[in-house]
């Protein structure tokens, strides 16, 4: 059991199926995407396909909602340093779980309204974007749990292209 | 026979996570976050314009942190105002621990 650091395998397939829309929040047709927490004992990776319960951090005296929290998506960006090297990235704002008591080594990013099917033409359900490895345990005991989202730069936002 | 097909990377950045225990976060915790939005310094960096940047970096930090608390004590104003409006007045005293 592990957690890996990975974009989905399935979320680059994905990007060609026009099934996420990384438009800014609130703004007509961008996907909601959420945060799930998940304990040491999960097994995701690259290799995540979609949200799953298993080992997610529990609900119980904890103050975390099955499923976690909706994340504030900024809208993509385009650096275009040279010809060959341009580079498109998308990054969310901090997301804080109030009033929390719980422990997390991970979290999955995910779509909750994938906007197509897939390429065999079977409906997908909060698709997968990518698995993060906090590196350790982090926990939170009547307080705030923050995760704190990179510098929005071509080589250090969350979700890049180049 | 030359090869012609595109290769491209999709990268996954690193998050921070942040916790507390007993309390939310302080001024000086939360304008620390904003400072790494409003200013990043390159890893690639001169030393000269590194140098500017965490000066920049450290005049910014001053003047959020000074506002941010004095918004958490207008906020507590307002909660003051609430609890005594709700009959609650002795919940005040809390705000002042």
């Amino acid at each position: 059991m592990a957690i890996t650091q990975a974009m989905c395998s399935s979320f680059k397939a994905e990007l060609m199926l026009a099934v996420h829309d990384f438009r800014p929040a609130g703004q007509t047709g961008a996907s909601t995407f959420k945060l799930a927490l998940y304990t040491s004992s999960a097994a995701i990776d690259a290799n995540t396909t979609a949200y799953t319960s298993s080992n997610e951090v529990s609900t119980s005296g904890t103050n975390y909602t099955a499923g976690g929290n909706a994340l504030t998506n900024l809208g993509v960006t385009t650096v275009d340093t040279s010809s060959s090297a341009g580079t498109g990235y998308t990054n969310f704002s901090t997301l804080t779980f109030s009033n929390a008591s719980f422990t997390a080594r991970g979290a999955l990013i995910y779509n909750t309204t994938p906007k197509s099917n897939s390429n065999a033409n079977t409906t997908l359900t909060n698709a997968a974007v990518c698995i993060l490895d906090f590196g350790a345990d982090k926990t939170a005991s009547n307080g705030d749990f923050s995760i704190i989202f990179p510098s929005a730069t071509n080589t250090t936002a969350i979700i890049r292209i180049s | 026979m030359s090869d012609m097909s595109l290769v491209f990377g999709v990268d996954v950045g690193n998050v921070m996570v942040q916790t507390t225990y007993n309390r939310g976060f302080t001024p000086e915790e939360i304008a620390e976050r904003a400072l790494d939005k409003i200013v990043h310094v390159g890893s690639n960096a001169h030393p000269a314009i590194r140098e500017q940047a965490e000066a920049f970096k450290d005049n910014i930090r001053a003047v959020l942190v000074y506002y941010m608390n004095e918004a958490v004590r207008s906020h507590n104003v307002t909660l003051v105002s609430k609890f005594q409006k709700a009959g609650y007045p002795e919940l005040v005293k809390i705000l002042d621990t």
